[in-house]
């Protein structure tokens, strides 16, 4: 084994240039596939957690059937029990309550249709990074009567300023229409389209006041520690819930969309590297059948001299692999390199296409992340398309007759 | 013998090789092909079911309706619209009144984009009546409603049930009609079916105290090449008092998204190049390499340097046509049917709604994309061949002739 080692090393050498262009090939393919799935896997990780730090919160409690019917009446009081049972676990960092309701603002001849969101200020900036996105004017607080904030973009349609008094019109818990007056205090903007062009937000009180709804919530938003603690979290709450008709939702149950649109753009993204891959696969099946093919008369001698047909093969996949972990090796660092960089030094970009991922909810910025799956993966997928493209130039010494090589020129 | 003949043998004196590198060349090319086409329709479908769910080809308001559009802003004059579009050819247009509002059921209540249409003429330019999953579109009777079909889940009603919409009317009281579902429809876009709701023209004109005054006139043309053309007759016919607006001004950001995905297709073509190219100079090389002999005696017998230069480069770029010409056909033949049946992504369905576009994706190949593909490899594999083609043009005639 020790001399199929030394021989392979200093056959691979026989021809320099033909192989640093092999192992340039791998580098470029293991870096940019590792570069890229990091850049995709830490994109998709910091803008979940922007999401749901946004608004969603990382996990929801909601009456059963709330998500797909939305409704007043599907509403909840919050029992000390529940609260209790939130206190108990030390990985759940805040709640938030919160009405979510439809109703019109109208301010002189403007109106615009709402989703009026009842929050508990102080509760809220534990949970929800909203407060930090005040553009003008200020946040809500607590006791704070008859004071909206409402998104940017909404103040803009309603042509209204901040101190002007609009009305909020909605139907309320027990099916009659209310109206009360609102004073706005400040307008946000969250980059999520919705939000900005939508939402009136008020305080507990006033929305149950408004909507009738005295003593119950929507739904309560909460703040884990970890995105990783979602799983542990959810499944014993769910089950202790359970009895009283309400259950846990993740983020990606809450927004069904935001989860399947990263996993198409994930899907796409695997496709694309392993086309790459492929390609490069042909490419070291080129490299190991030139030099398997002008080595025929070589082998044929080792052959008719005795030497073992397996023995010969191994030389070969030897040599391929010992290109491809050269390869692997440079690809990786190289690779560890840029995603430790990027994640340190995310790229923003701005103009037309900030605009765009605006409108899905993204932010504007690249982001990597050094993960150890995404080196794995394209290590491991890299190294079974080299073995395979072993595979026919080996074949072929397999199947050489000593005496034909030794006549082949 | 002319230079081509020559090349052309030369890449068959060792068919392996070329067979190796031809095949790379051929998965490179169908990959890009097919990626193109899929993500080429991909677009072609957000772009074909926005204008088809509401936006339309062209609208035409009164002048500052777009940056404000309060029901107060109704068109001027909507006969001298409707005569001014009656003159283009090959249109179809429909009138519509249009409104924000609150609708309510017994349970709950929803913020509405409320539309008034003309059903028959509505029915030509967009979609929705060819969307509906219950029930049916529009008739001319009064007090009819077809809304989303999350709408309505959302307020809990069905068809056959009474809903009641509010909205601000001119004179600034809050209009309000009592309306009875008759259809129920769901588009590609799950914001739009969350918030649209369709009735009778007359009626919403009667309940925003209008007086037969329309928001807005959508058309669509037959002809997308002569929109520009329409546009400009148009504006010239109504004058100042009217906007006339293109999709492409309506969403600036669809065709935005356009250019994203046209950049990210270039960034692919790109990396599978880059691939390839790695190929094409290794086995350039050793074909120049194991020729040093030959080449040597070509130059001692006096072949210019450019000639010879000229040979390798063509010997790469039979490779690449070849490649290329082979690879376009197995991607057309695999294009064919996946274009008839198309590619269900039913997996992905929540995230493609959130993105405008149906579970099922049509590729669409472009003259574009043929040409890019056509014409991009073959371009590669020449660049790929400029390294070992200049070492071949560079050697010495005496040694390269001593060379075994």
């Amino acid at each position: 084994m020790n001399l199929l080692l030394k021989l392979g090393w200093r056959n691979i050498w026989r021809n320099k240039r033909r192989s640093i262009i092999t192992i340039s090939a791998v580098i470029f393919a293991v870096m940019l596939s590792i570069a890229m799935r990091g850049i995709q896997l830490g994109t998709y990780e910091v803008n979940i957690r922007h999401v749901v730090e946004l608004f969603s919160g990382y996990i929801q409690i909601q009456a059963e059937g709330y998500q797909k019917n939305p409704s007043l009446q599907k509403s909840f009081p919050i029992t000390d029990s529940l609260r209790a049972l939130l206190a108990a676990d030390s990985r759940i960092i805040a709640f938030a309550p919160r009405i979510v309701g439809d109703g019109l603002v109208s301010f002189r001849d403007n109106s615009q249709g709402t989703a009026i969101l009842g929050i508990e200020p102080e509760q809220e900036r534990r949970v929800s990074t909203l407060a930090t996105r005040v553009v003008s004017g200020h946040f809500l607080n607590s006791g704070d009567a008859h004071e909206i904030v409402v998104g940017y973009k909404l103040l803009e349609n309603l042509k209204a300023k901040l101190g002007d008094e609009v009305v909020v019109l909605s139907q309320g818990f027990d099916g009659s229409l209310g109206n009360l007056k609102f004073t706005i205090v400040g307008t946000i903007k969250t980059g999520t389209e919705l939000l900005d062009r939508n939402a009136v937000f008020t305080t507990l009180d006033a929305a149950q006041e408004l909507l009738v709804l005295y003593g119950r919530v929507s739904l309560l938003a909460l703040r884990l520690a970890d995105l990783t603690d979602i799983p542990d979290v959810q499944k014993p709450l769910n089950e202790a819930l359970h009895s009283q008709k309400l259950v846990v939702l993740s983020w990606n149950e809450v927004m069904p969309d935001l989860e399947q649109s990263i996993k198409l753009d994930n899907v796409s993204g695997i496709l694309m590297l392993g086309i790459l891959v492929v390609v490069v696969g042909f490419g070291i099946t080129n490299t190991v059948l030139m030099s398997v093919t002008e080595r025929f008369r070589e082998f044929g001698i080792v052959l008719s001299i005795g030497m073992q047909q397996q023995r010969l093969a191994m030389l070969v996949m030897i040599e391929t692999l010992i290109i491809v972990l050269i390869g692997l090796l440079a690809g990786n660092i190289l690779a560890y390199g840029i995603n430790s960089y990027i994640a340190g030094h995310p790229i923003e970009f701005t103009g037309e296409y900030a605009d765009i991922y605006a409108e899905y909810g993204w932010l504007p910025r690249i982001e990597s992340t050094v993960r150890f799956s995404s080196f794995l993966n394209t290590t491991l997928s890299m190294l079974g398309i080299s073995i395979l493209a072993a595979v026919y130039p080996i074949l072929r010494v397999v199947r050489l007759e000593p005496l034909k090589g030794i006549r082949h020129t | 013998m002319r230079l081509t003949t020559v090349a052309w043998r030369n890449v068959w004196r060792n068919k392996r090789r070329s067979m190796i590198i031809l095949v790379s060349i051929m998965v490179g090319v169908i990959a890009t092909v097919l990626m193109d086409a899929l993500s080429r329709g991909m677009i072609v479908q957000m772009l074909e079911n926005q204008i088809r769910s509401h936006i339309s080809h062209l609208q035409i308001h009164r002048d500052g309706f777009r940056d404000n559009p309060v029901i107060q802003a109704t068109i001027p004059n909507a006969d001298s619209v409707e005569n001014a579009l009656k003159a283009v050819q090959g249109i179809s247009y429909s009138p519509r009144v249009l409104t924000y509002g609150l609708i309510s059921s017994a349970s709950n209540s929803a913020g509405i984009f409320l539309v008034g249409v003309d059903a028959e003429r509505e029915k030509r330019i967009t979609s929705v009546s060819a969307s509906l999953v219950a029930g049916e579109y529009l008739t001319d009777k009064p007090n009819e409603a077809v809304v989303g079909e999350a709408l309505a889940e959302k307020l809990g009603v069905g068809l056959g049930d009474r809903i009641v919409a509010m909205a601000s009317a001119v004179d600034g009281h809050v209009g309000s009609d009592v309306f009875r579902i008759v259809g129920l429809f769901e588009t590609f876009s799950s914001e739009f079916d969350k918030s649209t709701m369709y009735v009778p023209i007359a009626n919403a004109q009667s309940m925003l105290a209008l007086r037969g005054q329309v928001s807005e006139f959508a058309l669509i043309t037959s002809d997308l090449e002569r929109l520009p053309a329409i546009q400009k007759t148009l504006k010239e016919q109504l004058g100042e008092k009217y906007e006339v607006y293109t999709y492409g001004e309506i969403v600036p950001l669809l065709l935005a998204v356009v250019d994203m995905y046209d950049q990210s297709m270039a960034i692919f073509y790109a990396i599978i190049g880059i691939a390839l190219i790695f190929g094409i100079i290794n086995t350039m090389l050793m074909s120049v390499f194991e020729r040093i002999h030959e080449f040597g005696v070509l130059k001692a017998i006096g072949m210019p340097d450019s000639r010879l230069l000229m040979m390798v480069l063509l010997e790469a770029l039979h490779l690449g046509v070849i490649g290329t010409a082979l690879g376009f056909a197995i991607g057309y033949v695999l294009y064919i049917p996946l274009s008839h049946t198309g590619l269900d992504l039913r997996m992905f369905s929540e995230g493609l709604r959130s993105f405008g576009v149906g579970a099922i994706i049509y590729p669409v190949l472009t003259w574009g994309s043929v040409a890019n593909a056509l014409l991009i490899i073959p371009f590669i594999s020449v660049l790929g061949a400029l390294y070992p083609a200049l070492r071949a043009a560079h050697l010495t005639p005496v040694s390269a002739i001593r060379h075994v």
